[in-house]
């Protein structure tokens, strides 16, 4: 692994990053793997929103990034699909920005095709769910995840997806009770996981020239 | 909120400023500190609330080796700054991001640190970016020594003699920090984790409280080194020279990318501040005490200009400009400027216009709401932005309502033709060994694909552009599936609706763009002054010269 600034110190339990850190590694490392900008954004909040809510951010942001790309979705009333399995990341993205057209869930429910990674779509189902001001439902498998505005994820169920699997998205009824956000927040990476995100997120940087170093500072040094 | 009080309101708006002006660069690259800058704020707040200072741990051998820790006692809760000072090689001695030693490196740190809080941040706060700080921690930070006047003031003191004034005022510090590390950056609390507490809502709080201490502990180290030399006979620092030490910062691009990856942040710093220049403005008549608080601060405001040294050609022009227009306000203040007639404060704006330079005017913004604390020191909670809204991007909107948002807002970026050699000259990089900001030529310099989101003009425009080819009823969440390159410019667009001063409104990409302007800007809503540039890109400000120390607002 080539050094690099900002490397947190590995410990024997793996790393534990601050939100800030998981954000701008996420951000980095999403442009790194080919997403535009404003894609690495919205990446960058999934990333930290399912840390908050305890949830494998990096191993799920990891395998959205890595591998074959996956395809973006086409939306329809009722089902979204793609030539192949859809992309988790773009999904989530859409199903937000479509939250409040026909083809989006608010109506009738969706049923994305073959997701893979589908964790990374609750972050932008709770998008939905603020956008909405209603609770929605995810559902996949043997998983039930349960969302509301403004609080932490209600999940049951093995979450683990190897295979892609279709996700169904659709608005709930409010009654169940849900966990609170725990007050600090924090996130926990093992050492392979941060060396691939940082070796994703590297793709951005560019090499030190000799003239970019003497432009960024200051000409002469410090001991006036 | 800003616009709570309609009643107050309705006779202010008319006095507000538009974006179109205030949001210019060059504009903002003459921006002073002012009583809603956050060191300003801070201190407010310990003075109101009765905060008490204590120093509990001073433990510095006869090369002032060792360690120190300061405590600021609020109501609820307390924060201590711990202080590493190092002996450094001077050929070590770097203010670059790049430097791996130090003089001295800090933590502030969230209560009070036990014995094995100390032992962890000893491990870690002295190699800075290559050790690790916690949740329990606010800010990192390291400074180096002013050698010159570090070594003049030490020699001075220990044979029982007050330094030059001319030195104290040549550098005026006798630290200056290279970087003040906050927000969990390297393992430290998240902004999050402490924004809900009223005296850290403010932005950069903690960061403010660090250097502060720092400040105090730069002349406890000349104290302590002059003892050790002198003994007996050594003298303390007076209470004047005291005074008029600050803690210097050396800054360069890493800080420049902040003001547009945080438009909310910066909508609402620009807001505040324009809302309490039109609240003075809106004033129907100048009380005696305001017109005397004002003529102070214009005095001061001489006073400082006339110590602020710069060899830089850019910042001369623009001292130049300072000293003549404050010199023509003076006069104007004194005799022309009528205090009882109907609106004397607009009045004096208005004449300002035309018969000031822009550095002056800006002056002057500061100058007017200095003896206005009663009117406009609330607005300091409105600074603080949650930049997580739950849902950021409305998919539904049409090509229109974009396009009649971007005529609003963003007719800045559309007036540059971004095909030519001079809209495109540069580019915004992250350099691979520090993962630091940098800025690039981009037709002379390998690395533009790899080209950071700042060219925010030029993204709007092609988004624009985009626009203009879609059917008028395809919602933007259709564009976007097809054209993902636009994510970024339709939230930015989004995002301006109700945010008039979230955008710097011009080309960040240009041949004649001024970074040092970008930097400005933050420094001085920081409470920076003395801003001395060292290139277009590299400057070095102070912090909190002129202010009181811990022993002169608080108990012990």
């Amino acid at each position: 692994m080539r050094k690099i600034a900002h490397a947190p110190v590995a410990c024997p339990d793996g790393i534990v990053l601050s939100l800030s850190e998981i954000s701008s590694l996420t951000y980095r490392a999403t442009r790194g793997a080919g997403y535009e900008w404003g894609e690495a954004e919205e990446a960058a909040y999934a990333s930290v929103w399912l840390s908050r809510a305890g949830l494998d951010w990096a191993g799920t942001i990891l395998g959205a990034l890595s591998g074959a790309r996956a395809h973006t979705p086409l939306p329809a009333r009722g089902v979204w699909t793609a030539p192949g399995p859809l992309c988790p990341l773009r999904t989530g993205m859409a199903l937000a920005d479509f939250a409040r057209l026909p083809e989006g869930p608010s109506a009738e429910p969706v049923v994305c095709v073959a997701v893979a990674h589908p964790l990374i779509i609750l972050p932008f189902a709770a998008r939905v769910a603020a956008s909405l001001d209603r609770p929605m439902r995810l559902s996949w498998a043997d998983v039930e995840a349960c969302l509301k505005p403004g609080q932490a994820p209600l999940i049951e169920g093995s979450v683990a997806a190897d295979e892609p699997v279709d996700v169904t998205v659709a608005c709930a009824d409010a009654r169940r009770a849900m966990p609170m956000w725990p007050r600090f927040h924090r996130g926990d990476i093992c050492d392979a996981q941060y060396r691939d995100l940082t070796a994703l997120a590297l793709r951005t940087t560019v090499p030190t020239s000799a003239r970019s170093q003497a432009g960024a500072g200051a000409a002469g040094g410090d001991n006036d | 909120m800003i616009n709570a009080d309609p009643a107050r309101d309705t006779g202010v708006a008319a006095f507000r400023r538009p974006a179109s002006e205030v949001m210019r660069l060059d504009r903002l690259g003459s921006a002073h500190p002012m009583r809603l800058s956050f060191l300003r704020i801070l201190l407010r707040r310990m003075v109101d609330e009765k905060w008490s200072f204590d120093r509990p741990v001073f433990d510095l051998d006869e090369r002032g080796v060792g360690c120190a820790a300061y405590r600021a006692n609020g109501p609820e809760r307390c924060y201590s700054l711990v202080c590493f000072a190092h002996d450094l090689p001077a050929e070590m001695r770097s203010d670059r991001v790049i430097a791996t030693a130090w003089d001295a490196t800090f933590a502030l740190f969230d209560g009070t640190p036990s014995a094995s809080d100390l032992e962890r941040l000893a491990a870690n706060v002295p190699l800075q970016e290559a050790g690790r700080v916690t949740e329990r921690e606010l800010s990192l930070s390291r400074a180096n020594r002013s050698v010159r006047l570090f070594d003049h003031v030490v020699d001075r003191l220990s044979h029982g003699l007050q330094p030059d004034p001319e030195q104290i005022a040549g550098a005026g510090y006798l630290m200056r920090t290279t970087a003040v590390y906050g927000s969990g950056k390297f393992g430290a609390a998240d902004r999050h984790a402490i924004a809900d507490r009223p005296e850290m809502m403010c932005p950069f709080q903690a960061e403010m409280l660090s250097v502060w201490f720092t400040r105090l502990f730069s002349v406890d180290l000349v104290e302590h080194l002059a003892r050790v030399r002198g003994g007996d006979k050594a003298a303390r620092l007076s209470t004047d020279h005291r005074k008029a030490l600050g803690v210097g910062n050396s800054t360069g691009l890493g800080m420049a990318p902040f003001l547009v990856r945080h438009p909310i942040l910066l909508n609402n710093w620009i807001m505040v501040r324009e809302e309490a220049l039109a609240r003075v403005r809106s004033q129907a008549s100048a009380s005696e005490q305001a017109c005397a608080g004002f003529d102070a601060a214009l005095n001061d405001a001489i006073e400082n200009a006339r110590q602020w040294h710069s060899d830089h050609p850019l910042q001369l022009e623009k001292l130049a400009a300072l000293h003549s227009g404050l010199e023509l306000l003076a006069r104007h203040a004194g005799s022309e400027w009528d205090r009882k007639q109907d609106h004397p404060w607009d009045a004096l704006w208005r004449w300002s216009q035309a018969a000031l330079p822009v550095e002056a005017q800006e002056a002057l913004v500061s100058l007017m709401l200095e003896p206005h604390g009663a009117l406009v020191d609330g607005l300091a909670q409105c600074m603080a932005a949650d930049e997580t809204p739950a849902a950021n991007l409305d998919g539904a909107m049409k090509p229109g309502e974009l396009q009649a948002l971007i005529r609003t807002h963003y007719d800045w970026a559309l007036r540059a033709d971004y095909g030519t050699a001079a809209d495109s000259a540069r580019f915004w990089y992250v350099s691979e060994d520090k993962l630091e900001p940098r800025l690039g030529e981009r037709y002379e310099e390998p690395g533009a694909e790899r080209e950071l989101p700042l060219d925010t003009g030029r993204q709007v425009a092609a988004l624009n552009a985009a626009l203009a080819d879609c059917p008028a009823d395809m919602p933007v969440a259709r564009l976007l599936l097809q054209k993902p390159e636009h994510r970024n410019a339709v939230c930015r667009v989004q995002l301006s609706a109700g945010r008039p001063f979230a955008e710097i409104q011009d080309n960040l990409i240009s041949a004649d763009l001024m970074p040092i302007d970008m930097l400005r800007c933050k420094l001085a809503f920081f409470g920076a002054t003395r801003f001395d540039p060292r290139s277009d890109r590299w400057v070095r400000i102070s912090l909190f010269q002129g202010l009181p120390y811990p022993d002169e607002i608080g108990g012990n």
